[in-house]
C-alpha cells in the first residue's frame, strides 16, 4: 500500500471545496433531511393532527403491500421487468455504443447519435400515443396494414404480449440515451492498443470481444450497480401511459409505483404512499450494498464502494 | 484515520438529525403558526389572489370592529383566470361582504383536477384555508380526524336561512353522532336516468322515443340505428357507467352503501333488505352484465369500448356516435350538448330518481379556523345570497356576462362565448352553495321551468340509507387492494366486452382473497348501528 500524500491546503483546494459546496448543500437538503420522513410511514397520519401528533401504528401501513396475492403480482412485475431492462438495455447500449464509436466522429456519427438520442426526449404521454398509434384495436397500423381486419389482434386486452412490448418500448427510448456514457467508455480507451491487436491481425470483433468489452468493464459494472439500486422502483410513465390505462393489461403490467398510484390517489393517504416509497427504497439499498459486496470479492477494484 | 473520522461524524450527523424528530413535538406547531403569522399582508389590501396555490395568510380578527378575513378555497373547469382579474372578482366581494357580514374573504382558486390535492397540502402545510370541500372523496376522515368544525351550533344563528332553505334531510350524509360537520352543495335532488341522443337521425328514421321508459326499450332505438348506420358507434363507452347508475341503481334501487356503484366493491344493499350483499353476485347485476354483453355482441358498443381514451366530447362532436347515457339533473341537458358539439341532440328519460347515501361532497369549515362564526355567515351566504354567487359563478356584470332579455347569462359585446371572458366558472355552478339562485344559460332552464324543477327536487326521493357513512379506516389495506381489482375489471363489464359468468368468477374470487368479505362485515355492523340509531 503506498502512503497517501498529505494534500496541502492552499487556496486551490479551498475554491474546489467551494465549488462542491452548493452541490453538496443541495443533495444534503435534497436528499439527506427528508429522510428523516420515514417515520411518516409508521404513523396514521391526519391532517388536523398534522405530523407530530399522528398516532403511531406499526407496520400497518405496509400491509397493503403484501396482504393479496396482487401485492405479490405487482412485486414480482416490478422485479422481473427491472431485470429485463437491466440485462437487455446494458447490451443493447454498449452494442449500439461500439456500433457508433465505429461510425466516427463526423457528421455521420453525430447524425446517429442524434437520431438515437431522440427517442428519449419524447415524454410518455407522446410515446403512449405513438404506441397507440401501432396498437389500437380499430385504428392502429398493424391491425390495419399488416395482420389485416382478419388477423387483428386486440392488443389492449392481450396482457401476455406486454411484457415483450413494453420491453421493445423501454428499449427504444432509453438505449440511446445510456448508450452515450459507454460511449465515454469507449472513448477513453487508447487507441495504441486497438492498432497494435490490428497489427497483430485481430478481426474487427475479436478487438471487440477482447479490447473494448473488458476495457468498459468498470463502467458497466457501476451503471449496472446503479440500476439494482432502483430495482424496486419503475417507470411511471411506461407503466401507467403506455398500456393506456387499459384493465385488462393489469395482471402483466401493473408495477409498485402505478399500485400505489391508482389505489391511493382517491384515498389521499399519505402514510400509505409513504410505507410503498420506504419499502422501495430500504430493498433497493439492501440489494446495492448485497451487490456492492459480491462484486467486491470478484473485482475489488470496480466495487462502487 | 481521517477518513474514518470523516464517516464517523456524518453518521453521528445523520442519527442526530433523526434524534432531532423525536423531541419536538409542540415546538414544530409553534414555528409553524408563528410563520403564518409573519407573512401577514401589509394593510387591508389581500395581494397576489394567486392562481396557483397561496392564499394570503391573513391575520385573525383582532377586535369585532375589523372585519374578520377567510379563505374560501373553490374550484374551477373553465380556463383559470389571471391574477388581475381574480382580484377584481375578490374586490367586488369583498366590497360586498365587507358591508354585510364584516367579513373579508380571500379567494383561492384551483382547477377541478387539481383542487382536493391542493386543498390537503393547505390543510397539512398548515396555511390558513377556511371554507373547502370533499370534491370527489369522502367527507368522513376529515370528519373523523378533526379537520372538519362541528357546525352544529351555528345552524341556528349564522346558518340559519341556509338550514330553512336546504333539501330535506339534507344534512344527514355530514352528521356523525349527532353533530353536523358539513353542508352538501345544493346541486340536483333529482337525477333520474337519462339517454341523451341524435335528434336528427332518430327523426331521419321515423322512432318513436316516447315508448321508451326503461334501459331495456332502448334496445330496439338502439337495432333501428345500427341498421341505418351500420359503422357508427351507437353508445359512448366513457358513461357506460351512467347505465349502471340508471339500471341498477334507479331503477333496481340497490344503494351502494358510500361506494361508487358503477363498481362496488364493498357490498350494497337493496331498499327493503338491510343486508349487506355483494354486488357481482347478484342476479340484477348479472342481468345487467347479460344485457350489456349482448349489445357488444350486436355491435352497439365499438369493438375496443373497453380500452378507446377517446372522451365523449371527441366521439359525439365527431358525429359518429349515436348517444350517450346520461344523468338527467339538468332535463334540458341535450341544448347544452346541441350547442357545444354541433349537432342536435335530444334526451329521454330511461329511469326514475333516487338519491343514495352519497359521502363526499360536503362543504366544511376547517376546525382550525380562527373566525368560524365569519366562515359561517360567508357559507350562508353561498347558499342563499343570488348577487355572491353570480359573483363568483358568472363573474362580473357587464363585463365577463350579461343578462339578457329572457334573463340568461350570455357573453357580453365582442366575446364569442362564456368561456372566452376574463372571469368564469360557469360549469361549476352547481359546486358551491345553491344552484337555484344561479342564473341560467341559454338552454337552461328558464323562471317557470326552474320552478317546476325546484319543486321536483324538493320532492326528490331519497334512500332509505340516505346519510349512512363507511368508515373503512381500519381496514384501508383491504380496500386498497378490492379497488385495483375492481378497477381491472368495470370498463370491460360496463362494455359487456368479455365473457359473463367466467369474467365475474375470476373477479369475485380475487375480491374475495382481496378481504371483501371483511369490508362487507364491518359494513354490515356499521349500517345495523345506524339503523338502530334513526
Amino acid at each position: 500500500m503506498t502512503k497517501k500524500k498529505k494534500k496541502p491546503f492552499n487556496k486551490n483546494t479551498l475554491s474546489l471545496f467551494l465549488i462542491a459546496l452548493p452541490g453538496c448543500l443541495y443533495l444534503f437538503i435534497n436528499n439527506y433531511i427528508p429522510i428523516m420522513g420515514i417515520f411518516i410511514a409508521f404513523k396514521n397520519y391526519s391532517y388536523a393532527k398534522g405530523i407530530w401528533d399522528s398516532p403511531w401504528c406499526g407496520f400497518s401501513n405496509f400491509k397493503f403491500l403484501f396482504i393479496t396475492n396482487d401485492a405479490w403480482t405487482i412485486t414480482r412485475n416490478t422485479l422481473l421487468y427491472n431485470l429485463a431492462f437491466i440485462v437487455l438495455g446494458t447490451i443493447m447500449s454498449v452494442f449500439l455504443a461500439i456500433l457508433l464509436h465505429e461510425m466516427g466522429e463526423k457528421l455521420r456519427g453525430k447524425f446517429f447519435q442524434s437520431t438515437l438520442l431522440f427517442p428519449h426526449l419524447l415524454s410518455w404521454v407522446v410515446t403512449a400515443y405513438l404506441v397507440y398509434a401501432l396498437l389500437g384495436s380499430s385504428n392502429g397500423f398493424i391491425n390495419n396494414t399488416i395482420l389485416g381486419k382478419d388477423n387483428a389482434i386486440d392488443w389492449y386486452s392481450a396482457k401476455n404480449l406486454w411484457p415483450i412490448i413494453l420491453v421493445i418500448v423501454y428499449l427504444w427510448k432509453n438505449a440511446g440515451y445510456t448508450a452515450i456514457v459507454y460511449m465515454a467508455g469507449i472513448a477513453g480507451i487508447d487507441k495504441e492498443i486497438f492498432e497494435a491487436a490490428q497489427i497483430d491481425g485481430a478481426s474487427k470483433v475479436k478487438q471487440i470481444f477482447a479490447i473494448t468489452l473488458p476495457m468498459l468493464r468498470p463502467t458497466i459494472i457501476i451503471m449496472t450497480l446503479m440500476s439494482i439500486g432502483r430495482i424496486f422502483y419503475s417507470d411511471f410513465g411506461l407503466f401507467y401511459q403506455v398500456p393506456m390505462n387499459s384493465g385488462a393489461l393489469f395482471q402483466t403490467t401493473q408495477t409498485i409505483d402505478t399500485y400505489v398510484y391508482r389505489g391511493l390517489m382517491e384515498q389521499g393517504n399519505i402514510a400509505m404512499s409513504s410505507a410503498a416509497g420506504v419499502y422501495q427504497s430500504m430493498v433497493g439499498f439492501v440489494l446495492v450494498v448485497l451487490a456492492n459486496f459480491i462484486v467486491k470479492k470478484k473485482d475489488p477494484e470496480n466495487a462502487l464502494f | 484515520m481521517k477518513k474514518r473520522v470523516t464517516a464517523a461524524f456524518l453518521a453521528v450527523m445523520m442519527v442526530g438529525t433523526l434524534l432531532v424528530g423525536c423531541g419536538s413535538k409542540s415546538g414544530d406547531q409553534q414555528a409553524n403558526s408563528s410563520q403564518s403569522s409573519e407573512s401577514e399582508a401589509t394593510s387591508g389590501a389581500e395581494d397576489g389572489a394567486s392562481t396557483e396555490t397561496e392564499g394570503t395568510d391573513a391575520a385573525p380578527a383582532a377586535d369585532s370592529g375589523e372585519a374578520a378575513e377567510i379563505v374560501f378555497a373553490y374550484m374551477t373547469q373553465n380556463n383559470i383566470p389571471e391574477a388581475a382579474d381574480l382580484q377584481r372578482i375578490e374586490d367586488l366581494i369583498n366590497a360586498y361582504t365587507a358591508e354585510k357580514i364584516n367579513t373579508k374573504v380571500d379567494l383561492v382558486l384551483f382547477s377541478n383536477a387539481d383542487y382536493m390535492n391542493q386543498v390537503n397540502l393547505m390543510l397539512a402545510s398548515g396555511e390558513q384555508i377556511d371554507i373547502f370541500q370533499a370534491y370527489g372523496t369522502s367527507h368522513l376522515p376529515y370528519i373523523q380526524d378533526g379537520t372538519a368544525l362541528d357546525i352544529t351550533g351555528y345552524l341556528d344563528n349564522e346558518l340559519k336561512e341556509t338550514k330553512d332553505i336546504i333539501y330535506d334531510n339534507f344534512l344527514k350524509p355530514t352528521t356523525v353522532d349527532g353533530k353536523v360537520y358539513g353542508i352538501k352543495n345544493m346541486g340536483s335532488n333529482y337525477v333520474p336516468g337519462g339517454f341523451t341522443y341524435r335528434a336528427d337521425i332518430v327523426e331521419e328514421l321515423g322512432i318513436d322515443m316516447s315508448k321508451v321508459k326503461t334501459p331495456q326499450d332502448m334496445e330496439e332505438v338502439f337495432a333501428a340505428v345500427k341498421e341505418a348506420y351500420p359503422d357508427m358507434i351507437i353508445i359512448d363507452p366513457n358513461r357506460a357507467n351512467a347505465l349502471i347508475d340508471a339500471y341498477l341503481g334507479k331503477m333496481i334501487g340497490i344503494d351502494p352503501l358510500g361506494g361508487d356503484i358503477s363498481y362496488a366493491f364493498s357490498g350494497v344493499a337493496y331498499q327493503d333488505d338491510p343486508t349487506v350483499v355483494n354486488m357481482f353476485e347478484t342476479q340484477d347485476y348479472i342481468d345487467f352484465c347479460n344485457l350489456t354483453h349482448s349489445w357488444y355482441e350486436k355491435g352497439y358498443f365499438a369493438s375496443d369500448a373497453a380500452t378507446t381514451t377517446a372522451t365523449t366530447a371527441e366521439l359525439l362532436m365527431s358525429g359518429n356516435c349515436f348517444g350517450t347515457f346520461c344523468g338527467l339533473g339538468n332535463p334540458k341537458i341535450a341544448a347544452q350538448y346541441t350547442t357545444n358539439y354541433g349537432h342536435s341532440f335530444d334526451n329521454v328519460q330511461v329511469s326514475e330518481s333516487m338519491v343514495y347515501a352519497g359521502s363526499d361532497g360536503a362543504w366544511m369549515v376547517n376546525s382550525a379556523c380562527k373566525n368560524p362564526s365569519a366562515a359561517c355567515k360567508f357559507m350562508n351566504l353561498l347558499y342563499t345570497d343570488a348577487y355572491l354567487d353570480n359573483l363568483l359563478v358568472y363573474g362580473e356584470e357587464g363585463v365577463d356576462y350579461v343578462l339578457n332579455e329572457e334573463g340568461f347569462a350570455v357573453a357580453p359585446e365582442g366575446y364569442t362565448d362564456l368561456n372566452s371572458v376574463a372571469y368564469t366558472d360557469n360549469m361549476n355552478y352547481y359546486f358551491w352553495g345553491n344552484k337555484w339562485i344561479t342564473y341560467p344559460v341559454p338552454g337552461g332552464l328558464n323562471a317557470e321551468e326552474s320552478e317546476k324543477q325546484m319543486a321536483l327536487n324538493y320532492a326528490g326521493k331519497l334512500s332509505n340509507y340516505y346519510g349512512f357513512l363507511f368508515d373503512f379506516s381500519d381496514l384501508q389495506a383491504e380496500y386498497t387492494a378490492c379497488q385495483n381489482i375492481a378497477n381491472e375489471y368495470k370498463k370491460a363489464l360496463w362494455v359487456g366486452a368479455v365473457d359473463v359468468e367466467e369474467t365475474l368468477e375470476e373477479m369475485n374470487e380475487r375480491l374475495y382473497a382481496a378481504g371483501m368479505d371483511k369490508l362487507m362485515e364491518s359494513k354490515q355492523t356499521q349500517l345495523d348501528e345506524w339503523l338502530s340509531q334513526q
